[in-house]
């Protein structure tokens, strides 16, 4: 057995330069914030207001989203509706969504993992663990995580 | 073997018999003296045929010679005829006509002759070859010679080799002409080869099928054969020499009448092969001088004996048939028929018919007498009979009348039966009814068959006692079910007032009717439906007024019916109460359920704003802040983060309450999520504090199979609780593998936890006396939610501690949980199966 001495990472360790994220967010608070969040990890980001206009936006955005965030409560149509026009699109389908959704959690996730999300991460986002979840999800490693 | 047989059928095979040796006789006389005639008869026709066929034969042979006749015709004027264009007019006709192997040609030439011949063209060329010869003389002797002087169509064999019948090799048929003016002698001549010869006779001869074999010959030379086996064979069964050149048949032709004649022999005519001739004809053919002799076998005149069997036999077999019917008829008419009649007579008497008429009384023969007897015993019998027959009627009589009487007896007993059957079955029927609609009806039903009721209908108090409504009725009053009548009106009413059944005899002149509701009622019985001493209802029965007037039995019946269905009405009427009232109380729960969901999304989402602006705030990414807004700001972002905790618990607590807390439970790998927690827990740990997070983690964990974010959860509520009662020293998180645990440990430098309060700190909403004294936030609720999340993985959760020298929480869960390890290995076997 051998003795790990842990430390604390912090978000210089973890690089996203070549990272393009499209976040969809209604409240105007919480893309104030994963805007903020996202720039101060050096991530290049777009954030849709509403339901509407996302897979537009992801197919004009140049270079293509690496990664999709979704808030499942959207105003007019829900993340899992967008998650299945997205899934349906040739040029996007192959693209990692990520939930990200202030929902109760034990009857969320695993309505997600059910409609094909890559992930889940319960709002508040934390800072401190929020670049280890992303770095994980683009290894396409299971997030499926809360405060 | 006859012994059984009727008399009919004795006589007709007796006459069968004698008519069979009558007819045999006849045919063997008429036999011998037909025979012989037939026999003449066919052989004249036979000779005649024969003729016909050797004057064909004759009339194609004289056709040979028109084709040198034609060539003659042309060669006689022009005297000498350019040998082009002969050549040609030969070459065609050489190809017309396939029979001629060649054309000669001898005329006077010069001093002498000029003899020219044309051979058959080759099928490529159309042109004949030819060769001219010269010659001073003609040979006296020569045939041409001979030809020349004959002065008409001259036939001529020419002969090669030694056998003494052999066929000639060819045949010339040679035209004597005279040449121009001068008239010197000319000749023109075809040659026929023999086998040519043979074919141009052959296809004449062989549309005759009647002889077995023809001979056609030229003196004793056989110009052509047919049918006959060209080899005879001796006793040994070896080929001994063709036919034609055996010395029997040399014998044969020897012996043939002379040439000239046409003639008929069957007295000793020649052996062929194993069989030997029955006939032989001869004629002449006047053209060539030739003779054709026809050859008969056996077989050719037909047997005449054979023929006149069998017509005789038809005739017999014919005869017998119509003399078997007749004789047949005549004795079915005689005998059979009137001993049929009688038989049949005597059996009808048998059976008891007296006044039978028997047929044949009159007849004067052995029948008649036989009738008469019959009749005789007829009248005999016809008078016992009748006296016997009025005994009997008596005895019927009588006994019919007691079978009646017992047969009443029975149906009452049945009757009586069958009704306590039908209610026994209703009761129980009824009583295992739980749903009260279904029983209600089913009451109705039973009471209309029971009592023979038309109408039936059944009516419950309401809850304030004042009202009557319809609940159940027969289908056909089906649209008033539901009606509310006063508690004091009705029949209905009235039994319910009084506690107790009574009936209406005319319903309609009664002073309580209600006449709305059933109009076609007239008799009318109702009784209460009473439940410990109290009305609860009525059921009421009704007749037309067609029908008798009820009876005290009747009111009896639907009493009892009422009793043994007013309990469980109560129960229903309890049991739907109460089935309300669970209704009401899940609907709660239900509501409960969302507006905790609603309610913490709805809290979540202000706090997200909160927390994380006040985090970024914290770190500058707004702009400077100072040491006091930063303290400051951490005190808040604490307090926002303790009040989403207490949201988080309070939703768990009221999931475990609910018995809706449920785990997503699957292989995890325990690595990353150790270090994502520890992540979570050093971020709780205030700037500069003196208090150090340490790990020890094995590198290679097995995939252990839990809920990862809720194990996550209870490590990083163990680690908070740590970091928060800790003020300085070292917080390890150690994870070991402990046989078929994994089983993780947190300890502290804290401030321990009193003996005393060890086990209270699992109970909901309690916290150590420390705690309070020193306004550490938390909720109360952390310890308890982990501990129930680690046993429902399957492990366990312990605490040991010591005030003042720190705290070790422990907990592990099972590496192979029993139950979930057997599902997963019926999994795979079935995964295997299917494969």
């Amino acid at each position: 057995m051998t003795t790990v001495k842990y430390a604390v990472s912090t978000p210089s360790e973890h690089s996203f330069h070549n990272v393009y994220a499209l976040a969809v967010e209604d409240d105007a608070g919480g893309m104030a914030i994963i805007g903020v969040m996202l720039r101060y990890l050096g991530i290049k980001a777009y954030i849709n207001t509403s339901g509407q206009g996302v897979i537009e936006l992801a197919r004009a955005m140049n270079p293509r989203p690496t990664l999709i965030l979704l808030d499942l409560n959207l105003p007019t149509t829900t993340g899992y509706e967008i998650l299945k026009q997205i899934r349906e699109d040739e040029e996007l389908k192959n693209v990692i969504v990520i939930a990200v959704t202030a929902q109760d959690a034990d009857t969320e996730i695993p309505k997600c993992k059910e409609a094909g999300f890559d992930g889940f991460i319960g709002k508040p986002i934390s800072r401190s663990r929020f670049p280890r979840q992303l770095k994980r999800i683009l290894n396409r490693e299971p997030v499926w995580e809360t405060y | 073997m006859t012994a059984g047989w009727s008399i009919r059928r004795r006589l007709v095979l007796l006459v069968i018999v004698i008519s069979s040796l009558i007819i045999v006789a006849t045919v063997l006389i008429i036999l011998q003296s037909a025979s012989a005639t037939i026999r003449n008869q066919q052989q004249t026709t036979l000779y005649m045929q024969e003729r016909d066929t050797a004057l064909r034969v004759d009339e194609q042979i004289q056709r040979m010679s028109e084709p040198p006749r034609l060539l003659a015709s042309m060669l006689a004027d022009p005297a000498l005829t350019p040998i082009p264009d002969l050549w040609r007019t030969i070459s065609n006709m050489m190809l017309d006509t396939p029979w001629i192997g060649r054309i000669g040609l001898l005329r006077p030439y010069r001093s002498g002759y000029q003899i020219v011949q044309f051979r058959r063209p080759f099928p490529t060329s159309k042109i004949a070859p030819l060769s001219r010869d010269y010659t001073q003389t003609i040979a006296p002797d020569s045939w041409y010679a001979e030809a020349m002087s004959s002065g008409r169509t001259y036939w001529h064999s020419v002969i090669a080799g030694e056998q003494p019948h052999a066929a000639p090799a060819r045949y010339v048929i040679a035209i004597p002409m005279r040449v121009g003016d001068s008239g010197a002698q000319g000749l023109v001549w075809i040659e026929v080869s023999a086998a040519d010869m043979r074919e141009v006779v052959q296809s004449t001869l062989a549309s005759n099928e009647n002889a077995a074999a023809h001979l056609v010959l030229d003196g004793d030379r056989v110009i052509a054969a047919f049918g006959l086996p060209m080899t005879m064979t001796d006793r040994t069964g070896n080929a001994r020499s063709t036919l034609l050149s055996s010395p029997d048949f040399s014998r044969w032709l020897e012996s043939l009448p002379t040439r000239g004649q046409s003639w008929m022999d069957d007295t000793d005519p020649l052996s062929f092969g194993d069989t030997r001739a029955a006939f032989v004809t001869a004629h002449d053919l006047p053209t060539s001088h030739w003779r054709m002799i026809s050859v008969f076998s056996p077989s050719a005149l037909q047997d005449p004996e054979v023929q006149v069997t069998l017509f005789v036999l038809i005739v017999a077999l014919v005869g017998l048939l119509i003399l078997g019917m007749a004789v047949q008829r005549a004795v079915n008419y005689l005998v059979s028929l009137p001993l049929m009649e009688i038989s049949r007579a005597a059996q009808e008497i048998g059976s008891g018919d007296m006044r039978y008429h028997i047929a044949h009384i009159n007849r004067g023969d052995e029948v008649g007498s036989l009738a008469r007897a019959l009749d005789a015993m007829q009248r005999n019998l016809a008078d016992t009979y009748g006296r016997l027959s009025m005994y009997g009627r008596t005895l019927e009589q009588r006994v019919a009348e007691r079978t009646s009487e017992l047969d009443m007896a029975r149906q009452f007993a049945q009757n009586n039966a069958s009704e306590m059957r039908t209610l026994y079955d209703a009761s129980i029927d009824l009583v295992s009814e739980y749903q009260l609609d279904v029983m209600l009806q089913k009451l109705v039903g039973y009471v209309r068959t029971l009592l023979r009721a038309g109408y039936c209908s059944v009516w419950l108090l309401n809850d304030d006692g004042r009202q009557l409504r319809l609940v159940a009725t027969t289908p056909e009053y089906r649209h008033v079910v539901g009606v509310v009548i006063p508690s004091t009106e009705g029949i209905a009413g009235r039994v319910v007032r009084i506690k107790k059944g009574m009936t209406v005899e005319n319903y309609t002149t009664w002073a309580g009717r209600i006449g709305w509701i059933m109009p076609q009622m007239h008799r009318a019985v109702g009784v209460p439906l009473l439940y410990s001493g109290n009305a609860i209802g009525a059921v009421v029965a009704g007749r037309g007024p067609m029908d008798p007037p009820f009876e005290e039995p009747d009111q009896r019946l639907l009493n009892l019916l009422a009793n043994l269905v007013s309990p469980i009405v109560r129960n229903a009427q309890l049991f739907g109460q109460l089935e309300e009232t669970n209704q009401r109380i899940e609907l709660a729960s239900e509501v409960k359920t969302r507006f905790l969901a609603s309610i913490t999304h709805e809290l979540r989402t202000p706090l997200n704003l909160v927390i994380n602006n006040m985090d970024f705030m914290r770190i500058g990414i707004f702009g400077e802040v100072t040491e006091e807004q930063r303290e400051r700001l951490d005190q808040t972002i604490r307090s926002a983060e303790g009040l989403l905790y207490l949201i988080n618990d309070l939703l768990d607590v009221s999931k475990i309450e609910a018995g809706e807390m449920q785990l997503f439970i699957q292989p995890t790998d325990v690595y990353p999520m150790i270090v994502d927690t520890l992540d979570a827990a050093i971020a709780l740990v205030p700037d500069n504090s003196p208090v150090a997070i340490m790990a020890d983690i094995p590198e290679a964990l097995p995939e252990v199979p839990m809920d990862a974010r809720r194990i996550r959860q209870v490590l990083l509520n163990l680690l908070s609780n740590a970091i928060k009662f800790t003020e300085q020293g070292e917080i390890w998180l150690r994870v070991h593998l402990v046989e078929n645990d994994l089983e993780f440990v947190v300890s502290d430098t804290g401030a321990g936890i009193p003996q005393t309060e060890m086990e209270r700190i699992f109970q909901p909403f309690e916290r150590t006396s420390h705690a309070r004294e020193m306004g550490i936030e938390g909720t109360g609720l952390g310890l308890p939610i982990s501990r129930w999340l680690v046993e429902a993985h399957g492990g366990t959760m312990t605490v040991e501690s010591q005030v003042g020298q720190g705290s070790v929480f422990r907990f592990s869960i099972p590496i192979n949980p029993p139950q979930k390890r057997r599902t997963a290995q019926i999994k795979a076997a079935m995964a295997e199966e299917t494969r």
